[in-house]
């Protein structure tokens, strides 16, 4: 059975990629025109990651000085607050950006800015979650002896240093393939490697060229996600808040890009909401792209939640948990493109791109939040097995009990994030039947203000879907307690 | 089977409201059109086909004079219209909306087309008539600015004076066709070797090349710059739609360059007089009226602007088209030059 799931994501995730080697003429790209082509994308990816998991480190500290002054309950809501900007749609970041800054800075150097603004909040908690893992129980020991906090970190640095280095990585292989923010800031330069296939794909219609890039980028990336498949190396499970430390200072970086976000939008919403109450158009196509968004996000949220239950399952035994690694998609452009070709229409193609989206977000999610609860329930799935249980009585009676609350949960998260998504579905769609495609035409057509207002629109809608699967994970969690 | 049990109404939910929004989805997007016996295909770009562009209206108006229902399918440009018909799709267009001056050679060499005698239509001036193409409107190019910014050039030399260092938005040629229009446009204008020259010396006024020509205007649109490359037409938005005077286009005495939008029917369309009688209707004066005020472009025939805010207070030097059609010959190595000049 587990063989028979493997083979199927197997198939899912890399065969319609394969299926767009048919337009290739052969090699065209010499490995020196690359290393020229890709100077600048790694470049950004490393200035990106470098500086995000700078500031992360810090906001980190803020982090830490907060938890020791606030109840866990207002922690867990500044938590979100800092992930904000990591969740939204890019386009809603970018607009917002944008209107606060009248010369913002384009090309590299601004792509680099709205990366670090986009992930500093995630780097931060993927940090934080480091210092406890690793060193919030030696904290906890240091503080009584009073050391202090510069001098124990120093001290403590080799402990983390090979999470951070990973987290790097992962950041590097993010803004590698970065795709919405280079687009639009990066301007004619190719800012990312992302950029150099949708560059091909959309705007030179050269598909044979698309897909040596796709090439050369799977090379370039498969090595490092076999890598930071470690992430976090730590596998102990005494995870204890790191309260040594923390400043006042950094507390502030986890408010502020969340803020600045706020702030771009505010300003135009007046207008905005002017132009969408007048708006013959919004009224007449309204039900089509408000149930087309909530169509869309319900079923890739399902259809995440199905591909997380089956990771988890072909995760449970180490042969071929090391096999899941290689379910990875390292052109999401190329990956939506091939089924492109597959020529669906009408509804169909609705399902269709919630299924990719579904596909292109659940390698990232089970990384994010399945993996370790699978890894801590191993030892309990070996021994029940050695005593004879039977392996789908154990799947749903010990470990879908412990890992359903998590997938609900990201299966929210998911259905958000497709919600949110008009690049994939701008291709696979073809018309507008989801509020972030009608946002984008919106922009297309001059009318900014009112694609500032489907902008808040569609947090509703997000808000909404996730409220849902969040309802199904407290269930769920009640369930089976 | 355990865990579906215990999970069971949240299940039913999700299935129900799925089913809910798949219904309501399905009635929302299912027009009557569907029902009725003829149907056309027209292949065209999304700002066309929109609730808002002239699309819905022109398709209306044509159903109820020819009783035949317009079904639209969409591809988001020039260039990816052409690569649908030679995907050859499973519900091949009748009709084409979309190509441009500058697809047309591709066009013309990569496709078969069905033929189609346009007589007695009173055609604007300098409109290249290149069938079996249908020029349905057009527009000519300029720079865009805002009323209160400063003076506007005259003439394209004077861009590179130091009072608009980092004052334009351009697109890339490489991957818009309004950035092709302007390299079309500096080339024609001073000749191939010295456009370049030019262009190399426009690089200080030159404030962001963006991929496309949205993402360039919604830039100057937040006053992120001050100039943008444009349509002649775009200021007309804002002036009918938002009540907004400020925005102008730049009048330069040197001749403006321009962009066409033709229609066509495939050779294997399953509808050809169906779509002949489309393109035709098209030209007509009441409908060219609903594509100059929907799509903001200029009509192609004769008296359709005259007495709007379309008909511009100046008259507006325009360029031989056949002197870019020469240079879109080579335009592999005109991009190439441009991406040398790293910009």
């Amino acid at each position: 059975m587990r063989r028979f799931f493997l083979a199927l994501l197997f198939i899912l995730f890399w065969v319609p990629s394969l299926t767009l080697f048919r337009f290739w003429q052969g090699p065209s790209i010499s490995i020196e025109q690359i290393l020229i082509l890709y100077k600048i994308p790694i470049l950004q990816a490393l200035i990106s990651a470098a500086l995000t998991l700078f500031f992360g480190f810090y906001v980190a500290q803020g982090f830490i000085f907060l938890r020791q002054r606030v109840s866990t309950r207002r922690l867990a809501f500044f938590e979100y607050i800092a992930m904000v900007p990591s969740f939204l749609p890019s386009l809603f970041v970018i607009i917002s950006v944008l209107s606060l800054f009248s010369q913002f800075p384009f090309g590299l150097i601004g792509v680099v800015i709205l990366h670090v603004i986009t992930m500093t909040g995630f780097a931060s908690l993927m940090i934080l979650r480091t210092l406890d893992t690793r060193l919030g129980f030696h904290g906890a020991i240091a503080q009584q002896l009073g050391a202090t906090p510069a001098f124990f970190l120093k001290k403590m640095f080799p402990l983390i240093f090979r999470d951070l280095l990973l987290l790097f990585f992962i950041l590097f292989a993010y803004f590698f393939t970065s795709i919405s923010i280079p687009v639009i800031i990066g301007g004619s330069a190719m800012t990312s490697g992302e950029k150099l296939i949708y560059d091909q794909i959309f705007h030179q219609q050269n598909w044979s060229h698309a897909v040596d890039y796709f090439v050369w980028q799977t090379l370039l990336l498969v090595p490092i996600f076999i890598f930071t498949q470690k992430y976090p190396s730590s596998d102990f499970t005494q995870e204890e808040p790191l309260r040594l430390g923390g400043s006042r200072i950094f507390s502030v970086g986890i408010f502020l890009p969340a803020g600045l976000i706020f702030l771009g939008l505010l300003g135009r919403l007046p207008q905005g909401l002017h132009a969408l109450f007048s708006s013959q158009e919004f009224l007449a196509d309204a039900r089509t792209i408000i149930s087309g968004s909530l169509l869309l996000g319900f079923i890739c949220g399902g259809l995440t939640i199905l591909w997380l239950t089956l990771m988890t399952f072909i995760s449970l035994q180490p042969t071929s948990r090391r096999w899941l690694r290689y379910l990875y998609i390292s052109s999401a452009t190329f990956f939506a493109f091939s089924f492109y070709t597959w020529k669906l229409s009408g509804v169909n193609s609705l399902l269709l791109s919630a299924l990719v989206l579904s596909l292109l977000f659940s390698p990232v999610l089970f990384r994010l939040g399945i993996y370790q609860s699978v890894v801590r329930l191993q030892s309990q799935w070996e021994m029940a097995l050695c005593l004879g249980s039977h392996q789908g009585f154990l799947f749903s009676r010990v470990i879908v009990p412990q890992v359903a609350h998590h997938i609900a949960i990201l299966g929210g998260l998911s259905a958000v994030w497709g919600i949110s998504d008009f690049a994939i579905a701008r291709l696979l769609l073809r018309q507008d039947w989801t509020l972030s495609l009608w946002m984008e035409t919106l922009v297309q057509q001059y009318r900014w203000d009112m694609a500032l207002v489907c902008s808040w629109l569609l947090i509703v809608l997000g808000c909404v879907v996730f409220l849902f699967f969040w309802r199904v994970a407290d269930v769920s969690r009640q369930k089976f307690m | 089977m355990w865990y579906v049990r215990r999970m069971i109404l949240p299940f039913l939910i999700f299935g129900l409201i799925v089913f809910v929004l798949s219904v309501i989805f399905r009635q929302s997007i299912e027009t009557p059109t569907r029902t009725y016996t003829k149907t056309l295909q027209v292949l065209s770009y999304p700002n066309f086909t929109n609730t808002w562009g002239p699309g819905p209206e022109l398709a209306k108006r044509f159903f109820e004079e020819y009783g035949v229902s317009i079904k639209w399918v969409e591809a988001s440009n020039a260039g990816m219209i052409l690569q649908l018909l030679r995907q050859e799709h499973k519900e091949i267009p009748d009709v084409v909306l979309g190509l441009d001056i500058l697809s047309l050679p591709i066009a013309e060499q990569g496709f078969k087309w069905h033929p189609i005698s346009l007589k007695k239509v009173d055609w604007v001036q300098d409109i290249p008539i290149d069938e079996p193409f249908v020029p349905f409107d057009w527009a000519p190019m300029t720079f865009i600015y805002k009323r209160q910014n400063m003076l506007p050039p005259k003439h394209l030399e004077e861009l590179k004076q130091e009072k608009y260092i980092n004052s334009l938005a351009l697109q890339d040629p490489n991957s818009s066709s309004t950035g092709m229009y302007f390299l079309m446009w500096v080339l024609s204008v001073m000749g191939e070797d010295e456009g370049f020259q030019f262009l190399q010396q426009l690089k200080p006024s030159i404030r962001v090349i963006s991929p496309s020509w949205s993402a360039s205007y919604s830039l100057f649109k937040n006053d992120q710059v001050p100039y943008v490359f444009s349509y002649f037409t775009s200021p007309l938005y804002h002036h009918l739609e938002e009540q907004d005077f400020t925005y102008q286009p730049v009048y330069f005495e040197d001749p403006h360059v321009y962009a066409v939008e033709y229609g066509a029917i495939p050779e294997n369309c399953k509808q050809c007089s169906a779509a002949e009688d489309f393109l035709k209707f098209l030209l007509r004066p009441e409908n060219q009226k609903i594509i100059m005020q929907k799509n903001f472009m200029l009509p192609v025939i004769k008296n359709v602007k005259k007495g709007t805010e379309f008909d511009f207070p100046q008259k507006i030097q325009l360029i031989d088209p056949k002197t870019y059609k020469g240079l879109l010959e080579h335009r592999e190595d005109l991009l190439k030059r441009w991406q040398a000049l790293q910009l």
